[in-house]
Order: structure tokens, then C-alpha cells, then sequence
């Protein structure tokens, strides 16, 4: 018995083990270049292009240059406004797409939902010259709008898809609770439902937001001077006369940042948003 | 206060090509104040037909009234029903004081008459205690008196109740039954009730609708469906256990006249017989409930040899299993008649405890008779 029970004890702790020694090795392979971008962007100038360094005294020289000499504020801004905004329009038009989906029987409903799925599968590229020809003839190249427009139409395919698994989970019968109980189906949809989702419109949110934030192909394309995304700035440090590797680290590192933080939030609010599920299913 | 009129009421729902009769042309009246089950099994169109009360689903064909008032066209919120739900469908992000109060807030009732509703209805159905708690926090039984307050707390024209007791326990549920039905008559609101189980339906309806493939099969009183089904359906749905039923042949000899089974010769009255070949019946299907199966020891005159199979003893009554050629038949006997497995028993069927079937129609021949005469 005891013999026995040791034996499958040694067993998990090996598994375990083994496990973890996985997830560490993965961890590692992701968070290197990541972990030598963050190092790097506080090497002072002599050693910045010596990736064997790892103990030096750091410097903010590098951060100094994004802010002062060449400003990173206005792309800063920019992605913001785009980010921001792309997220607010996709759940504003996602949401009721998503809550028509799910809700209503109508000829078509799961070949329409399937189509509008099969965007999320095809190439970004293949849209770019269309979008941009008809951004050229709308005179909006080069403009905020080009942006949140394109990676509003990216996102909405996975946004209606998420947000009709959200509202799927609402049982159908609060919502006709309310209809019988004096609502309207609008103040049904306001009232009722969306309260009932808000952790699944955050979650979606942040996703929306962060796609929009490190999206580099249609912001390379639809913008250049007035409006400049962070992904672009940062490539800008590629100059003919070399990549001027510090002050690049620098504006990777401040760019990652936001994105960093609600990747934080997403996290706790996809747990949150599955244990509410399954709290309502009980 | 409202009677309830559905004319030729139906429901086909299509999808993907497929045309499903859920609710086919049913016509039923609910006087003011009744207490009307809707009775079928799952899939019979009884929640359809709720549904389509509440407003929840738009008939196919046919008219629903309220009071006198049709309200095909009329969105649920302006038919002033109110619904409890299987699953309660209590709104979770709320406590149970907002819940009750929910349908008042919307109709923007003052806030005080709000308050006073809502302790009125907690204090009526024992939750008092629970009014600042979610729906999470509260048991089955606790949540099904939120999602009663929340239906009677505006005191409607028509309470609509899909299955709101199936999801507690045995207990509980018994317990509900009684306290549901009390509370209806106290209220006075029309009621309709929509079950499976028979049991809950004899015991809480003043009338019950049975309801099978889309279709009612008999609308009566509890007592008028059990003494006189209508047909084989509604013979076999309700009553526990259920009714025995044999497969006959009419026939005629010089003596007079027999129900002839695989298994059994049964004399029958003239009366009867006649009445059956009047009708134009070769073959009937013959019912009896368990509860009317008399058992012998020994043969007496015109009764039926069979074999004991399986004794259950209940306590209060002791339900035989008899082995009658390929059928198994039902009886209930005192708990004070011993009988053994195995044993052979004579089994008499009394004449005026029948229920005899045309089995082409499935229909009774009672009711056959009776539309004879008009």
C-alpha cells in the first residue's frame, strides 16, 4: 500500500515536472526577445549593438531620444485615438449584429453568421488594395478615420462571433421575462442583455483594442506623415544609415506597454466572464 | 379579472424545409378565476400554446382573447399576463427586492407603493428575509417564491405558468402544489398551468386540458377525465398506475354477446353489445384501471384465469403484476390480500368500471354514443 501510493507520488512529481519544465521552455523562447528588447533599450550607446552584455549600469539615454529628439507623443496619440475608437465602433456595430444573430429566426441566419466568419479567415493583404483605391477616391488617406474604419472592419467578424456566444449564454427566458414584465424588445436588449454581457463586452473590447494597437500592414499602407501609428514609427529607425537600435528598443518598449496592461485586464475578465456562465447555468 | 378564448389556435413551425404542426386548431375557453392545466407529454405544443398567450411566439392561424379584447397583434408587455418560467429566469444581476419589483419599475409606479407592493407579496410567500439577496444566493425552492412574487406582485389579468414546479425536489414540490393552489384561489387571477406530470395537474386544476401531438384530446374537470376518458390517450395518460388495455373482438353468439381477446372470452351485458354493433364496432380496445381489477382465488362466474408475476407492496395498497397470455396486467389490492408470486388468481372485470374504445378512432364509445343522439 504504501509502497504503491509512493510509487504514483514519485510518478506526478516526474509529470509535474515534466510540465513544467514544458511551460518553462516556452515561456523562455517567447519572453527572449522580449526580455532582450527591454534590456537593450537602457544600454548606453557604446554597447547598445552587444546582445552578450547583460550587466552594465543602465542608462534612460535611449527614452531620452524618443521624447525629446524625436518625439514618439504624436504617434503615441494617434495609435490611441485609433485603438480607442476602433474598439468603441466594432462592439457599437458588432454587438447589435452579434445580438441579431443569436436572437432572431430568419431565412439564412447560419450561412450569413459562417460568411461573415469566413472573413476572419481570409489574407489582410488581400484587402489592401481595394480599401486603399477606395480610401484614395473618399480622399481619407492618410487620416484616422482610413485606420479605424479598416481595423474596424477587421475585428467585427470576431467580435460578432465572441459577442453571439455571449449573449447565447444569457438564457433566453430572463430576456422574455422582461418583454412580459413591460419592456420593449429595445429596452429588452439595453436594459437587460447588455448588462448581462458586460464582462463579455469588456473582454472583447481589450481584444479589439490591442489587434488595433500592434496592426503594422494597413498602417504602413493607408497612412504616412499626418497620421503614424507606433508599429510604423518604430520601423522608422531603420535609416539608411543603420538601424539605430537604442531609441528603436525604447519605442518598442513604450508601445508594448498599453498592450501589456490590457492583456492584464483580459485575462481577469475572461476568468470572470466564465465562472459568471457558469454560475447562471446552475 | 379575465376569461382567456383561443379560436382554432395554431402553430407550424418551419425550418430548413421542415414543416412541424407543433399546436393544430385548438379551441379552449378558461373561465375567469380557473384554474386551467395544460397536460401532455414533452413535444405535445402545451408550452407552444403558453408561449403564444404570453406572446412570446406568433400563431400561425387562428385568434387568442383576453377579456374580450384580441391580442394576436399586442407585444407581450401590453397583454398584462404574467409568466413564470421552468428555470425561473430570475434577472441575476439583481436582488431580489428589484426582481419583485422589476415589472412595478417599468410601469413606473411610485416609489412607495413600489415598496409597499413588494413587502406585501415577500411577506405573502415567506421571503421577507431574502429581499437583498441575488438569485445566485438563494436555494431552488426560495428562488421559485422570487419568480412567483415578481408574477403576482402586479396582479394581471392571466398568470401563465410553464412547469414552474418541476425543477425542485419531491418534497418541496408537494408542498408547493398545495401552497399554489391555495394561493390562486386567494388571488382569484386566471390561471394557466402548463405540466407533464398528470399527478400535479389532478391535484392543483379545477379543469385540465390534455394536450397530444398538437391536438387537445379532452378539456374536464380531474374527476371527468379519469371516470370518463375520451379516448385511449387520456385513459392511459392519467391514473396511477395506468390503465390495463386488451385488444377485442365483438362477437355475437347465441348466449349473447362476448369481448373475445387472444387470451380471454368476456361476456358482456346486452346492453352493450348492442349498443357496440349499433356503432358499427368489430374490434375495441377494453380499459380498466388497476384500481377496478378485483381479484379471486377462486373461479367465479365470468372471470379471467391469469398468473401472479410481481407483488409490490406500497404500504397503504399493494400494486400485482398478472401474467395474461403475452400482456401484464395491472391491479391494486389492500395491503391485507396476500398474494404470492406465482400463484394463479381468477380476475373479474365489472362491467360498469369499463372503458371501451373504438380501435380504429382511439375514441370512447361513450362519447360516439353521445354525439349519436345529437
Amino acid at each position: 500500500m504504501r509502497f504503491e501510493s509512493r510509487a504514483s507520488n514519485l510518478k506526478e512529481l516526474i509529470l509535474s515536472g515534466l510540465i513544467y519544465f514544458v511551460v518553462a521552455t516556452l515561456i523562455f523562447v517567447i519572453l527572449l526577445p522580449i526580455a532582450w528588447i527591454v534590456v537593450t533599450s537602457f544600454k548606453p550607446e557604446p554597447i547598445v549593438k552587444q546582445p552578450y552584455i547583460w550587466v552594465f549600469t543602465p542608462t534612460l539615454e535611449n527614452y531620452w531620444h524618443i521624447f525629446k529628439i524625436r518625439p514618439i507623443w504624436k504617434p503615441l496619440f494617434d495609435t490611441s485615438i485609433i485603438a480607442v475608437s476602433t474598439s468603441l465602433l466594432s462592439l457599437a456595430l458588432g454587438t447589435p449584429a452579434a445580438y441579431a444573430l443569436a436572437r432572431y429566426e430568419f431565412r439564412g441566419r447560419d450561412d450569413l453568421a459562417f460568411w461573415i466568419l469566413t472573413f476572419w479567415m481570409s489574407p489582410p493583404v488581400a484587402f489592401v488594395i481595394p480599401l486603399f483605391i477606395i480610401f484614395d477616391q473618399l480622399r481619407l488617406l492618410d487620416t484616422h478615420i482610413a485606420l479605424i474604419i479598416t481595423h474596424t472592419l477587421a475585428n467585427l467578424p470576431f467580435v460578432i462571433w465572441l459577442m453571439r456566444e455571449y449573449i447565447n449564454d444569457v438564457p433566453r427566458e430572463i430576456e422574455e421575462a422582461a418583454l412580459i414584465d413591460g419592456y420593449s424588445d429595445i429596452q429588452v436588449f439595453f436594459r437587460v442583455t447588455l448588462p448581462l454581457i458586460k464582462p463579455g463586452l469588456m473582454a472583447v473590447g481589450i481584444l479589439a483594442f490591442i489587434f488595433s494597437w500592434i496592426e503594422f500592414l494597413y498602417a504602413l499602407i493607408f497612412t504616412s506623415i499626418n497620421v503614424r501609428m507606433l508599429t510604423v514609427e518604430v520601423t522608422s529607425y531603420w535609416t539608411i544609415a543603420g538601424v539605430i537600435l537604442g531609441p528603436m528598443t525604447a519605442a518598442i518598449v513604450i508601445s508594448l506597454i498599453p498592450a501589456v496592461i490590457f492583456a492584464f485586464i483580459l485575462q481577469r475578465h475572461i476568468i470572470r466572464g466564465l465562472t459568471l456562465g457558469a454560475v447562471r447555468g446552475g | 379579472m379575465a376569461d382567456v378564448k383561443l379560436v382554432n389556435l395554431t402553430k407550424i413551425f418551419e425550418s430548413r424545409g421542415e414543416r412541424v404542426v407543433a399546436v393544430d386548431h385548438i379551441n379552449l375557453y378558461v373561465k375567469d378565476r380557473e384554474f386551467l392545466v395544460l397536460l401532455g407529454p414533452s413535444g405535445c405544443g402545451k408550452t407552444t400554446t403558453l408561449r403564444m398567450i404570453a406572446g412570446l411566439e406568433v400563431p400561425t392561424e387562428g385568434e387568442i382573447y383576453i377579456g374580450d379584447k384580441l391580442v394576436n397583434d399586442l407585444h407581450p408587455k401590453d397583454r398584462d399576463v404574467s409568466m413564470v418560467f421552468q428555470n425561473y429566469a430570475l434577472y441575476p444581476h439583481l436582488t431580489v427586492f428589484d426582481n419583485i419589483a422589476f415589472p412595478l419599475k417599468i410601469r413606473k409606479y411610485p416609489k412607495e407603493e413600489i415598496r409597499r407592493r413588494v413587502e406585501e407579496v415577500a411577506e405573502l410567500l415567506r421571503i421577507k428575509h431574502l429581499l437583498g439577496r441575488k438569485p445566485k444566493e438563494l436555494s431552488g425552492g426560495e428562488q421559485q417564491r422570487v419568480a412567483l412574487g415578481r408574477a403576482i406582485v402586479r396582479r394581471p389579468k392571466v398568470f401563465l405558468m410553464d412547469e414552474p414546479l418541476s425543477n425542485l425536489d419531491a418534497k418541496l414540490r408537494i408542498l408547493m402544489r398545495a401552497e399554489l393552489k391555495k394561493l390562486q384561489k386567494e388571488l382569484g387571477v386566471t390561471t394557466i398551468y402548463v405540466t407533464h406530470d398528470q399527478v400535479e395537474a389532478m391535484t392543483m386544476a379545477d379543469r385540465i386540458a390534455v394536450m397530444n401531438e398538437g391536438r387537445l384530446m379532452q378539456v374536464g374537470t380531474p374527476q371527468e377525465l379519469f371516470n370518463r376518458p375520451a379516448n385511449i390517450f387520456v385513459a392511459g395518460f392519467i391514473g396511477a398506475p395506468p390503465m390495463n388495455f386488451f385488444e377485442c373482438e365483438v362477437k355475437e353468439y347465441e348466449d349473447g354477446y362476448y369481448f373475445e381477446s387472444e387470451v380471454f372470452k368476456y361476456r358482456i351485458s346486452e346492453a352493450l353489445g348492442k349498443l357496440v354493433s349499433r356503432l358499427g364496432i368489430s374490434r375495441v380496445i377494453m380499459g380498466i384501471r388497476p384500481h377496478d381489477v378485483k381479484v379471486s382465488r377462486g373461479p367465479i362466474e365470468n372471470s379471467i384465469k391469469a398468473e401472479t408475476y410481481v407483488v409490490e407492496p406500497l404500504g397503504t395498497e399493494t400494486i400485482l403484476d398478472f401474467k395474461l397470455g403475452a400482456n401484464i396486467v395491472k391491479a391494486v389490492v389492500p395491503p391485507t390480500m396476500r398474494i404470492e408470486p406465482g400463484e394463479e388468481v381468477w380476475l373479474v372485470f365489472e362491467e360498469d368500471r369499463l372503458h371501451i374504445f373504438d380501435k380504429k378512432t382511439g375514441k370512447s364509445i361513450y362519447v360516439l354514443a353521445g354525439s349519436e343522439e345529437h
